[in-house]
């Protein structure tokens, strides 16, 4: 660290502190009411949260009563208001420590005694939960599309809605919490109805940014995914991602540009380890081959490609080291990695206790498995923040630009405030073309940054000021002595700025050899686990024929997807092929022919751990 | 006469003046992969409907040419060298229909719907289509009037209803039926066939009357059509960001194989005029090239003419002072149609022989190409 850093930093540190003994004595001016908001912007204080810490009890689900609710309600012989208004399945559940270990324990007067595994570091979780920042709204005027009964989504924005644009696939995967063409129908949405469902989600507010995400099945099977993705970019959303098996792209190398046209931006993309053996249980002998073209075609489309990991315990565990040194060394090409510990839903609802504890994965499991990958580089109780810390950023984001006029107030910010047990992350910065790279809470102190833009918001004071203590708490919370070599600090300020959407030097401008590796962990609620203080507050909605529903309400609990899917299915399985034609699917364990080889050098990491590259084609 | 299952091309000579493209570029579906495939445009073609222009992007024209295509080679089981015929004034989705038969190996027939019946029927009866086109009822009216001299036609896909299904299928439900057979591994299909099409295999017929009535089928190859396509891109340079506006009532073979050049080069946007409208849109759109009937062009041409009386100063005394010059009356006149004609025309074509008046006024001003689709020139 330069003399020059080490002065900058102390001035800053002083001009803060000598800021904020005026500014703390003169009253909070009030918050901005920008247009897409039902209030004033929300101040720290006015923030609520879920219960929190241990022991505390909560609101749950007994496995065997919703399943077999779930099916009489489909068989007809229940009916769906059940779900609505009654409680159908509810318990109490108790998380408590045991043994070193957090664990969830419920009772069912039918059906006796359930427990399962939360977390393997009970400080982990108690620091996650400490960093939260609050929820954001309560939602206003959503009747229309949040109706649910107790599985009603009741605070917040979201930060992604997913759509899903077909329940068809080609792929036959084990894990699948979609039961894809196994369920017997098809459930296809119309291009009319992707259009009232994405219009209904900026019927409300707040009304929000968020990102759009086609899912499915694979979404590319839909023939409405281009028009989709054109529809939500015409509507106002600035980001469509769809969670793809990218085989699509692997076999079409021009679809690719065509979704970059349509407005189609980031690649949610499937991938499970980097070997073809660490992929096998997807049943495609050589998926990774696969995936690497995809990834080419994607790259070369100028798609974002965030990869997408399902962990489970003793099968592919012990790939998440590999899979995110591969993220690092390709960080030119993706923005990052979502690793999501094993939900036992769809197809493995009927799983056996057995193979459930012996497969269960937490985030705890994941902090320390890539601690201990990267020798300690990376900090389970340093780094790992929830993600509705995000929130934090967005509540300064919002402020800065509803200060910047009524033209920027269309929407509100994209917000994650989910509870802080549905998912934690670690920031990385990493360069491009040297592959160094580092975690941003190293070198630069983000829980009193948190704390400073909480200050920055709650005071309200005006644009000018309110820079001015952005750029104040900036420095002085980046120490450049631990930074990566390289990395400046007018570079760092770069990134965030962009990652700000611009809001901090009012332009936005991609700088050109750092980048943020986004390293998530979002573990999705099974009957086991499941929790109705995280379901209200769910950010990850899915926007269905039958409104919003919650992402862990739709794919378990009480098994909304199901019901709407049975509800709106288009046909029977057989009646669909005859009428429209078969489409392909690749699986029973043999390779798929696709046109062309990759072509990039993919430093790739072998089983064991030793790294080589890969020249392939 | 030729069948619908004939796969000879009835005339392949290649026509004087016309020099055959290289071999990347000699079929009209190698044309359009590449353009598809690389290009610098993000829409292809532009209509007025609802009070605004409203756009189609190329990865749609693409999308619905695989997905009719499709349509066609698996459900009607359109082979190569089968005709389709498209009876319908031009709109939209002539482009469309034109491509989804041509690029895979079929052969596309322009019939003007508007032939009296006697002709329409012998036409037809001549063509032997395997499918046909039409733009909505009143097409359908007059091709169900002489279906019994068709008997191969399977298949009759409207561009708009309403219509009883028995009768037709409209175009919007083929489109969404050839979606779900839109997969990766059918469109790679789709434009390896495409690429496997013969340059000497027919590609567009058109019918011509003779100053009897009689009517006869003409056909371009595979080869001529890209041959011309390259002379009309060498004579209507290709530039990023161009607009091009193409109106008539009937669609003439210089009118598609304009359409079909501005859309096979990759990087000029084509505005289908709307009937009766085309000085208004000419004057909103102001497009780089003009492809129009004549008249619709002197009436365009005409249509504004700045009151010179009305400017003062300097200015204002000079050229009125040059008005009285007929050398420069007449170089006035014809600025006045070109600011008429939007002011960025470069290239302006007739669909047809203009008269001295059209060539009179817009000669010089920018190149008004008078070289027909047959090689025959004008001027």
């Amino acid at each position: 660290m330069t003399k020059l850093d080490a002065v900058v930093k102390e001035l800053a540190n002083l001009g803060w502190r000598g800021f904020q003994a005026v500014n703390e004595r003169v009253p909070d001016s009030p918050s901005p009411s920008p247009e897409w908001a039902p209030g004033p912007l929300l101040k720290t204080y006015q923030r609520t949260k879920p219960p929190l810490g241990w022991p505390r009890e909560t609101d749950s689900l007994c496995p065997r009563c919703v399943v077999e609710t779930r099916s009489a309600i489909i068989r007809g012989e229940r009916d769906l208001a059940e779900l609505v208004d009654g409680h159908v399945g509810e318990v109490k559940a108790h998380i408590l420590e045991e043994g070193g270990r957090l664990v969830i324990r419920k009772a069912c007067p039918e059906h006796g005694t359930f427990e399962d595994l939360l977390s393997i570091d009970p400080e982990f979780s108690r620091i996650v939960e400490s960093r939260y920042y609050g929820r954001d709204f309560r939602t206003l005027g959503d009747e229309k599309v949040h109706r649910h009964g107790t599985s009603s989504i009741r605070y917040g924005r979201g930060a992604v809605l997913t759509i899903d644009l077909t329940n068809r696939c080609n792929m036959m995967c084990s894990p699948c919490f979609m039961d894809a063409n196994q369920v017997g129908y098809v459930h296809e949405l119309t291009l009319d109805e992707i259009k009232e469902i994405l219009d209904d989600s900026i019927s409300f507010k707040p009304r929000r940014q968020m990102s759009v995400q086609f899912s499915g099945g694979e979404p590319t099977m839909s023939p409405h995914f281009l028009e989709a993705c054109r529809y939500a970019k015409e509507i106002g959303y600035y980001s469509v991602q769809a969670a793809t098996n990218g085989l699509r792209f692997a076999l079409e190398p021009e679809f690719a540009d065509q979704a970059k046209e349509a407005g189609f931006d980031i690649a949610y993309f499937q991938f499970d380890g980097v070997t073809n053996e660490g992929n096998s249980h997807r049943h495609i002998t050589n998926l990774f081959d696969v995936k690497q073209k995809a990834i080419e075609s994607l790259h070369a489309a100028d798609i974002d490609i965030l990869p997408v990991t399902t962990v489970v315990n003793t099968v592919n565990d012990r790939q998440v080291g590999p899979i995110l040194q591969f993220v690092i060394d390709n960080c030119d090409k993706m923005g990052g990695v979502s690793f999501q510990p094993v939900s036992f839903t769809g197809r493995d609802e009927d799983i056996s206790d057995q193979d459930r504890h012996r497969q269960r994965y937490t985030i705890s499991h994941l902090a320390h498995d890539l601690s201990r990958c990267f020798d300690g580089k990376l900090d389970p109780h340093r780094d790992w923040y929830p993600l509705g810390a995000m929130g934090a950023f967005t509540a300064l984001a919002d402020h800065l630009r509803a200060l910047s006029g009524p033209e920027s107030n269309r929407f509100g910010g994209l917000c994650c405030s989910c509870h802080p047990n549905c998912g934690s992350s670690v920031l990385l910065v990493a360069n491009r073309r040297t592959k160094a790279w580092g975690a941003i809470t190293q070198f630069f102190d983000m829980d009193r940054f948190i704390k400073d833009v909480g200050v920055i918001c709650d005071t309200g004071r005006g644009k000018g000021l309110s820079l001015t203590q952005v750029a104040l708490a900036f420095l002085r919370n980046f120490d450049a002595r631990k930074a990566p070599a390289g990395l400046t600090l007018f570079e760092f300020l770069k990134l965030f700025n962009y990652k700000m959407g611009g809001s901090v030097l009012g332009y936005k401008e991609k700088e050109a050899d750092w980048t943020v590796l986004w390293v998530g962990g979002m573990w999705f609620q099974d009957l086991w686990t499941y929790d109705f203080r995280r379901t209200e507050m769910c950010v990850i909605p899915y926007g269905t024929q039958e409104g919003e529903v919650s992402f862990c309400a739709y794919n378990t609990g009480v098994g909304w997807r199901q019901i709407v899917e049975n509800m709106h299915s288009v046909a029977r399985t057989p009646e669909w092929f005859n009428a429209r034609g078969k489409h392909k699917i690749y699986a029973g364990d043999r390779p798929m022919q696709v046109p062309g080889k990759p072509s990039l050098k993919l430093p790739i990491l072998q089983a064991g751990g030793t790294p080589r590259v890969r020249e392939i084609g | 006469m030729p069948t619908s299952s004939s796969t000879e091309p009835i005339s392949t000579q290649a026509r004087d003046g016309f020099v055959p493209p290289p071999e990347a570029v000699r079929t009209v579906g190698r044309v359009h992969l590449g353009a598809m495939r690389e290009h610098d445009r993000k829409v292809v073609l532009l209509h007025w409907e609802g009070g605004r222009w409203q756009d189609t992007p190329d990865w749609r024209l693409d999308r619905q040419v695989i997905r009719l295509g499709l349509h066609l080679q698996s459900r009607v089981g359109l082979a190569q060298g089968e005709r389709v015929v498209i009876l319908s004034p031009l709109r939209r989705e002539w482009l469309l229909a034109d491509l989804s038969a041509a690029v895979q190996g079929a052969v596309a027939i322009a019939v003007d719907p508007d032939l009296p019946e006697p002709a329409l029927a012998a036409a037809l009866a001549q063509i032997a289509p395997r499918a046909a086109f039409v733009a909505g009822p009143d097409e359908l009216e007059r091709l169900e009037s002489v279906r019994e001299g068709i008997p191969g036609l399977e298949e009759v896909i409207a561009f708009e209803g309403p219509l009883a299904p028995e009768r037709a299928a409209l175009l919007c439900e083929v489109l969404d039926l050839g979606g779900t057979l839109d997969t990766a591994e059918r469109a790679g299909a789709f434009r390896a066939r495409a690429r496997e099409v013969s340059p000497d295999a027919c590609a567009l017929g058109y019918v011509e009357r003779g100053a009897d009535g009689s009517t006869a089928c003409r056909y371009l190859s595979h080869c001529e059509v890209t041959a011309r396509l390259a002379h009309l891109g060498a004579r209507a340079t290709v530039r990023k960001g161009d607009v091009a506006y193409l109106t008539g009532s009937a669609v003439t073979p210089e009118l598609r194989l304009a359409l079909l050049a501005f859309a096979g080069d990759g990087s000029t946007t084509t505005a289908i005029g709307t009937p009766g409208r085309a000085a208004v849109e000419i004057s909103a759109l102001r497009p780089h090239k003009i492809v129009a009937p004549p008249e619709v062009l002197l009436a365009a041409a005409t249509q504004v003419t700045p009151r010179r009386e009305g400017k003062g100063g300097a200015r204002g005394w000079l050229e009125r002072a040059a008005h009285l010059v007929p050398r420069s009356r007449e170089r006035s006149r014809r600025q006045e149609s070109l600011a008429a004609l939007g002011g960025r025309a470069r290239w302006i074509h007739p669909t047809a022989v203009p008269d001295s008046s059209v060539r009179g006024r817009l000669h010089h001003a920018v190149t008004i190409d008078l070289v027909s689709s047959d090689g025959a020139c004008w001027t």
